[in-house]
C-alpha cells in the first residue's frame, strides 16, 4: 500500500518540478509540418577508422507494412484512442519505406581472427537520446577514403575531398572528451576481431545529417541526393518500428544482402531503448540473435516511467527554438543538463563527457516513449545467451534505492531546495 | 566528488509533500538495498536462455559505457561472448 502511494506520488514529481508549466510534449503535428532535408548518403562510402577497421556506410531502405486494422493520424483534430491501443498491441501503423543509415566495420588485417568469431557480427542498437555515434566515441562519419560519390575538385589531398568536410571532421574529433582507446565499443570489439554493425533508429539520424550537411552543402550538391522525410514521431517512430527494422536488417545481414557476406552468427547489444528493442526482438523473433547484451535495462516495469519522466524530456523545438525550432513537436529530448544527469549519469564519470553528451544529445520520439515499456516484457522462447549490465541503481531504469532518486533534476526548480 | 555523485535521501508522504532531503556522500552505501533485484528478473522473464551473465557496476549510472566502468563493461562483454562460444 505504502509502495503504491510512493509510486503515485513519484509520478507527480515532474509536474511539481515544472511549476505546473507542462511542456507540450506530444502535440500532434500534421503532415504539412513534417521536416524534410537532403540526404547525401544514398550510396556506399568506405572509410578507415583510426584503429584500422574498414567501415562501409550504407543507406539501407527498409519497408514496414501496416499491421494495424485501421489507419491513424497524429493530427490532433483527428486523434482516436484506437491509435494508442494499436501502439499497445505492437502494431505498425503506417506502411512506409525508410532510409536507414548503417555502418558495417570489419577488423583490420592484424586484428582479424579465424573460427566462429570471423563469421559473427555484432548488431548494435543505440539508446535515446543518442544516435549510433555512441558506439564509436570518435566520429568517423565524414572520413571517406574511397568515395563512390563524385566529389568536386579539391585542393586538399585525399582522403579529404573538400575543405568543408575537413572542418567538420576536425570539429567532431576535437570535441569528444573520451578517448576512443578506452571508451569506444566498436574500437574495442574490432580490435578483438569482431565485425560491428551500427544503425540509426527511424527518425533519429536527422540531427547528424542536418548538422554535417549544413557544412557540406555550403559548397556543393552531392550527386544522388534526394529528399528524406522525417517520419511522424508518434505513429511511425515507435518501438515496434525499431523491432521490425532490426529484424529486417538482421535478415539481410544473414542473407548477404548487406555487403555480400553471409553472417552466420548475430550477437546483439542494445542500450536503453535499444535494449528494449532488442528484448522485444528476441521475444518476437527468438532466432534473430545468438546472444544478447542488454545494458541500461530492466524487466521491472514499475520503475521505468518514473525514471523516464525524471529525465524531463520535452519537445525539442521548445527546449531550443533557435537550433531545433523546425523539429516537429513529437521529437523530444532531455531538457537540461541536470535532467541529462538523471537520465544517464551517476557515480564516477568525467564532467567534460557529460557536458559534451548533453550538448550533442539527439532525439527521442513520442511514439517510442509511449511504447517503450510495452517492449520490456518477457521473451519466453528466447534460447540464446543473455548478458544484462546496469549501473548500480543511481539512475533510471532501476529500483529506487535512496541513491537512485530522480529528484536531483528538480532541485534547480525548487526555490527552497539546497 | 561533485554534487551529481551525491546521494539524496528523501521521504515522500502520501500527500505528495516532499519533507526531508538529506544529502549523503557515498553512493555505494545504500547499494545493498536493491541493486541486485531488478537485473535478476532476467532469469524469470527470459526463462529459456542458454546462459545468464548479470553485472551491476558500482558508482555507475544508466549510460554504463560512458562512465569509468565503461572499459570494464566492455571487457565483461567480451568475456561473456567468449563464454557463449563466440
Amino acid at each position: 500500500m505504502a509502495g503504491r502511494a510512493v509510486f503515485y506520488t513519484l509520478s507527480l514529481l515532474p509536474l511539481l518540478a515544472s511549476g505546473f508549466k507542462i511542456p507540450a510534449v506530444g502535440v500532434p503535428v500534421t503532415r504539412s509540418q513534417q521536416y524534410s532535408l537532403h540526404s547525401h548518403n544514398r550510396a556506399e562510402s568506405i572509410s578507415t577508422t583510426e584503429w584500422g577497421a574498414e567501415c562501409v556506410s550504407r543507406v539501407v531502405p527498409i519497408t514496414l507494412e501496416q499491421t494495424s486494422e485501421r489507419t491513424y493520424s497524429s493530427d490532433g483534430a483527428a486523434y482516436d484512442i484506437g491509435l494508442f491501443h494499436a501502439l499497445a498491441k505492437k502494431k505498425i501503423l503506417v506502411t512506409g519505406t525508410y532510409d536507414i543509415s548503417t555502418r558495417l566495420c570489419t577488423p583490420s588485417s592484424k586484428h582479424q581472427v579465424s573460427g566462429r568469431r570471423a563469421d559473427t557480427i555484432q548488431f548494435l542498437i543505440h539508446g535515446a537520446t543518442y544516435n549510433s555515434i555512441m558506439w564509436y566515441v570518435h566520429s568517423p562519419l565524414l572520413v571517406p577514403t574511397s568515395p563512390i560519390l563524385p566529389y568536386p575538385p579539391s585542393p586538399y589531398p585525399y582522403p579529404y575531398p573538400c575543405i568543408t568536410q575537413l572542418i567538420a571532421v576536425t570539429l567532431m574529433h576535437r570535441d569528444w572528451p573520451l578517448e576512443s582507446e578506452t571508451y569506444s565499443w566498436t574500437r574495442k570489439m574490432n580490435e578483438e576481431g569482431w565485425a560491428t554493425f551500427t544503425w540509426d533508429l527511424i527518425g533519429i539520424i536527422f540531427r547528424i545529417q542536418k548538422e554535417t550537411l549544413l557544412v557540406q552543402s555550403a559548397n556543393h550538391e552531392f550527386a544522388g541526393a534526394g529528399n528524406s522525410t522525417r517520419p511522424d514521431g508518434l505513429v511511425e517512430a515507435q518501438v515496434q518500428s525499431h523491432v521490425e527494422t532490426a529484424h529486417q536488417l538482421i535478415q539481410q545481414l544473414r542473407s548477404g544482402s548487406i555487403g555480400g557476406k553471409k553472417w552466420k552468427h548475430i550477437v546483439s547489444a542494445g542500450f536503453s531503448i535499444g535494449s528494449a528493442t532488442l528484448n522485444s526482438l528476441v521475444d518476437q523473433y527468438p532466432k534473430d540473435a545468438d546472444a544478447i547484451i542488454l545494458y541500461g535495462f530492466t524487466h521491472n516495469a514499475l520503475w521505468v516511467y518514473p525514471g523516464f519522466l525524471a529525465g524531463l524530456q520535452a519537445s525539442a523545438n521548445q527546449i531550443d527554438p533557435e537550433k531545433w525550432g523546425d523539429i516537429p513537436s513529437t521529437y523530444q529530448s532531455t531538457s537540461t543538463l541536470e535532467s541529462r544527469v538523471v537520465a544517464c549519469y551517476a557515480g564516477k564519470y568525467d564532467r567534460e563527457q557529460l557536458v559534451y553528451d548533453h550538448e550533442h544529445r539527439d532525439f527521442d520520439s513520442l511514439g517510442a516513449a509511449i511504447t517503450l515499456v510495452l517492449h520490456m516484457l518477457d521473451a519466453p522462447e528466447y534460447k540464446g545467451h543473455v548478458m544484462l549490465a546496469n549501473g548500480d541503481g543511481k539512475s533510471i531504469h532501476y529500483s529506487f534505492t535512496p541513491s537512485s532518486l530522480p529528484l536531483f533534476a528538480f532541485l534547480p526548480y525548487i526555490p527552497w531546495a539546497p | 566528488m561533485g554534487p551529481v555523485a551525491s546521494n539524496i535521501f528523501y521521504f515522500i508522504f502520501e500527500t505528495g509533500i516532499l519533507l526531508i532531503i538529506l544529502i549523503l556522500q557515498e553512493d555505494a552505501t545504500f547499494c545493498g538495498f536493491h541493486c541486485g533485484d531488478s537485473p535478476a528478473l532476467a532469469y524469470e522473464y527470459i526463462p529459456k536462455a542458454a546462459s545468464y551473465d548479470i553485472k551491476v557496476y558500482p558508482n555507475t549510472g544508466h549510460q554504463v559505457l560512458f562512465h569509468h566502468s565503461g572499459p570494464q563493461f566492455m571487457q565483461d562483454a567480451i568475456k561473456f561472448l567468449k563464454n557463449s562460444g563466440f
